[in-house]
């Protein structure tokens, strides 16, 4: 199984409506400061749309958002462009991706300290169904190849994962453990 | 871009029809032309567009941040168009003929949103639907999936005939004369690529209506507008539709005019063939402001217009597809899943509520069509795959999309109102108020559209946000049932003019600061197809716009005499009187910067990032488009061999002679597809009368073809098959300079 396009997303608890409202100039001011990885290029506001993408800082090669679909918010990274190296090297990218921009958020202070993380749990999901249809088999493959990554980024720590069985859905896996993962997190 | 990309071909391919498989396969080698600079920018835009790509804001690699214009530092490749820079995301539009969707279609445009957009599918104005931020290559994928559930891009942007809408309720409508779906279905197909409707200078929209009274099918705004209608002959009632014309919303709002008052069903699709060649031929080409068809209907006269239409009408060549499908469409009748039922009453003023603005009766006693309102008509990849679940279990999957950017589902029997209700709840989609003051269309405006002058989605937004929070506790059922419309620019794409409550984005300056604006426009007429247009009364900063619905619906409310339209009122108060009521917010108040700001966007307000609209597209020659695909046949021939496929190689090089020499022919007249047709007309026309000759070596090149023809099926080895590539290419690069020739201006003396 090949893991191109993959979305990491960080649960967070549910943010007050003002830091949601206050994070478009805070996106549009990443794309001035051209600062992060990825060329940066709109703000997508899908605020009036419950559970939703929230809101999205669309990049040419990943987008990151605050997101509410499925009912959970989060912190997500979404990589549209492919990646070089191995199924590990783009779990890692994406969850460094991910990690970095919760950390620059949280110490946003026009965001009021309203972005704070879960800890707990997170979900990765590959946004493709031609490479990860979501069927058992490929659940299972998922399972296996995920597991090297989740051993470094939970430190051996015990972890349970969670499917939706719609077959029509992306393939995707929420991760649930007891180990407290922080945004310093080196991943080393 | 997606990995996935060259994969979707295989796995789909006994999946696909034949002639939607076709047309993928030629614009993705023409994606491959474009990117090895051997098709023109120009040529590559309008293609492109004519499958629905369409470039989307800071796609010229320039955004403002307010302060300074920035460079977006794309890689390099060759453009997409003009000023289109190829890795900048795009818009695709989807056609929807009727706005009319299968279960299955519905999760496939779920997946394409979920895989190559921003998760969300957006229901535009005309009933397509519109994924942004999608990368031009991964269009070839999105064109298959969805040609796999029976869904084409084809002439959903450029000039051609665009989208053919209908009233949703078409079927069910008490009111109707008879069902137009089916009518609206064939025309859509029967047009789509039709040889009359390649050489617009515009773009051309049908639509068609069930009756004449109601607004749904918006008819009198349309290019093409058809108003079902029976007539009684010798005892026998007829189906037939008033035909309106030249109707257009725009910078100027034209009313259509009514063109007859009865086309026999028989009559329709010639007819439409017969205005498309007129339009073809007499519209205006050069001057993309005045080519719709509703200029040419203003320099003609209706009458004109007229005898030339039935003039063209006479020469068409019988069509066997005008009428083998009026039996079945006469019979056409949507099946109910469920048995007809009745409602009992709920005890729930929540569900009451709904079901007074969201749903209405169908003419089938114990059903109902129920609307589904969407904010700013979105929908996420997850709710299009709850809605599909739902059009399964209660309907055979009868669901349209509307022209006020919602879903309606048809056929739910009555008894099951209160389960839907509650599977819709579940799934956020039953925001009640459906067609009223808080339903508010919005165009995308700013957001992605490059002609946007104000944020028109931010403007909705911020008044569906007001109103949700009690902005409307105050308003009575009358006032709650005004329609507002939002453009972001003068184009009209969120039909503004026809709203009770109309704004469309403008700017100002204030202090010396640009400001964004609204302009209002009051009054406009939904009922009666879009019988009326609104008043422009005064331009308002776009932060005062508020409270300008908050006036005007209190006034309306207060003053209004019983049973007054809104336009009425408007009427009755006159111009001055309602700029009299705007005049104090018209003014940026002194000092306050967030006026200079747009809704929804933190950034300083600026034009900057104003591009040049694709609206229009490119007015290319249906000869450059053939002699494009001649290239494209050459580039696949070349990979034949590279695949060692001779065989194939050379015929494919072959054919693209012939498509070349098609292409001149069709300067006098289209040849058809005969082959030995196609050689002698070249012959006659451009080789023994030496205007095929080049200046060097005269006559050689057609010999390639001569030659060609002569023995068509003669087997290939990998040489022969390489020879006649680079002969057709030769062939191909004389047949432009033939045309540049024949098309250069006259140098006066």
């Amino acid at each position: 199984m090949e893991l191109e396009h993959l979305a990491f997303k960080l649960f967070i608890a549910p943010p007050p409506e003002a830091t949601v409202a206050a994070l478009v100039p805070v996106f549009h001011s990443w794309i001035t400061a051209g600062s992060a990885e990825e060329l940066l290029i709109d703000v997508a506001d899908y605020r009036h749309v419950p559970e939703g993408p929230g809101v999205v800082l669309i990049g040419f090669r990943a987008d990151y958002s605050l997101d509410h679909s499925g009912g959970r918010w989060g912190i997500r990274y979404y990589r549209k462009a492919p990646l070089a190296g191995g199924n590990l090297d783009r779990l890692l990218h994406a969850a460094r991706a991910t990690l970095n921009a919760c950390r620059r958020l949280q110490a946003d202070s026009r965001l009021s300290g309203g972005i704070r993380l879960d800890g707990h749990e997170f979900e990765i999901q590959v946004c493709d169904r031609l490479l990860a249809p979501n069927t058992a088999s490929a659940q299972q493959e998922f399972t296996a190849e995920l597991a090297p990554f989740l051993e470094r980024f939970l430190r051996g720590g015990p972890y349970r994962l969670t499917y939706d069985n719609d077959p029509r859905s992306l393939l995707a896996t929420r991760v649930t453990s007891e180990y407290i993962f922080e945004l310093d997190h080196s991943l080393s | 871009m997606k990995v996935s990309n060259p994969a979707w071909k295989d796995r789909l391919s006994e999946r696909l029809p034949e002639n939607l498989a076709r047309e993928v396969d030629i614009f993705e080698a023409e994606i491959g032309l474009r990117k090895q600079g051997k098709l023109d920018e120009k040529l590559f835009a309008e293609t492109r567009l004519r499958r629905g790509v369409y470039g989307q804001r800071y796609d010229n690699g320039q955004r403002s941040d307010g302060r300074v214009l920035r460079r977006l530092p794309y890689p390099e490749h060759p453009s997409k168009g003009p000023n289109t820079l190829w890795d900048a995301p795009g818009m695709q539009r989807i056609k929807v003929p009727g706005g009319g969707l299968s279960a299955a279609q519905l999760e496939t445009i779920a997946e394409l949103a979920e895989e190559y957009s921003d998760g969300i599918a957006h229901i535009t104005t005309r009933q397509d639907f519109q994924l942004h931020y999608v990368h031009i290559e991964n269009t070839p994928s999105v064109m298959r999936r969805l040609a796999a559930v029976g869904i084409t891009t084809r002439e959903a942007c450029g000039n051609a005939v665009r989208n053919v809408t209908a009233c949703p309720y078409a079927g069910v409508c008490p009111d109707e004369a008879f069902d137009v779906s089916p009518y609206a279905t064939r025309l859509a197909w029967h047009l789509m690529g039709h040889p009359d409707c390649q050489d617009f200078g515009r773009k051309f929209k049908p639509a068609f209506s069930g009756c004449g009274n109601h607004a749904c099918g918006l008819a009198k705004i349309h290019d093409l507008g058809l108003v079902a209608v029976t007539r009684e002959e010798n005892g026998v009632l007829q189906r037939g539709f008033q035909m309106y014309v030249g109707g257009g919303l725009g910078p100027v709002p034209y009313q259509a005019q009514l063109f007859s008052d009865f086309i026999p069903v028989a009559e329709l699709l010639p007819m439409a063939q017969a205005i498309g060649r007129v339009y073809a031929r007499l519209g205006e080409k050069k001057n993309r402001n005045r080519a719709r068809l509703k200029f040419l209907l203003h320099d003609l006269g209706l009458e004109k217009f007229r005898d030339l239409v039935f003039a063209e009408r006479q020469r068409l060549e019988p069509d066997p597809r005008w009428t083998d499908y009026l039996a079945a469409a006469e019979q056409n009748q949507e099946a109910a899943l469920r048995p007809a039922g009745e409602l009992s009453p709920s005890g729930s003023e929540k569900f009451e509520r709904w079901l007074r603005a969201n749903t209405r009766a169908q003419k089938q006693p114990g059903y109902a069509a129920v609307t589904i309102k969407l904010p700013l008509g979105d929908i996420t990849a997850r709710q299009l795959r709850q809605l599909a679940d739902m059009v399964r279990r209660y309907t055979c999957e009868t669901v349209r999309t509307t022209v006020e950017q919602n879903f309606v589902i048809r056929w739910v029997s009555r008894g099951d109102l209160p389960a839907l209700y509650a599977e819709l709840e579940a799934a956020h989609l039953a925001e009640p108020g459906a067609g009223g003051i808080a339903d508010i269309v919005s165009c995308p405006g700013t957001d992605t559209c490059k002609l946007g002058i104000s944020s028109s989605r931010g403007l909705a937004a911020e008044l569906r946000r007001q109103f949700a929070q009690g902005a409307l506790d105050d308003l009575d059922e009358a006032t709650r049932k005004l329609r507002i419309k939002i453009s972001g620019c003068f184009n009209s794409c969120g039909q503004h003019h026809i709203a009770d409550l109309g704004f469309y984005g403008v700017s100002r300056k204030a202090a010396g600061q640009a400001a964004p604006h609204f302009q209002v426009v009051l009054g406009g007429e939904w009922e009666d197809n879009a019988g009326a247009y609104g008043l422009p009364i005064a331009a308002v900063p776009a932060k005062h716009i508020p409270e300008v619905v908050r006036r005007l619906t209190r006034r309306f409310q207060a003053d209004r005499q019983p049973g007054q339209s809104f336009r009425g009122f408007v009427q009755s108060l006159g111009r001055s009187e309602l700029k009299a009521l705007l005049e104090d917010l018209t003014r940026v108040p002194a000092g306050d910067a967030s006026f200079l700001s747009d809704w929804g966007d933190p950034r300083v307000y600026s034009l900057e990032d104003m591009g040049v609209g694709e609206c229009a597209g490119e007015v290319i020659s249906p000869v450059e488009f053939d002699l494009a695909a001649a290239e494209r046949q050459v580039f696949e021939a070349q990979l034949a061999l590279e695949r060692q496929q001779p065989q194939a190689a050379g015929q494919m090089a072959y054919r693209a002679m012939l498509q070349g020499a098609k292409g001149l022919v069709k300067l006098n007249h289209n040849p058809g597809d005969d082959p030995a047709r196609i050689v002698a007309e070249f012959r006659a026309q451009y080789f023994d009368t030496r205007l095929f000759f080049d200046p060097f070596v005269g006559g050689q090149f057609a010999q390639y073809l001569f030659a060609a023809h002569a023995s068509p099926d003669r087997a290939h080895d990998a040489a022969s098959a390489g020879t006649l590539i680079r002969e057709a290419q030769l062939f191909i690069d004389a047949c432009h300079g033939c045309y540049n020739r024949l098309s250069a201006e006259p140098v006066e003396a």
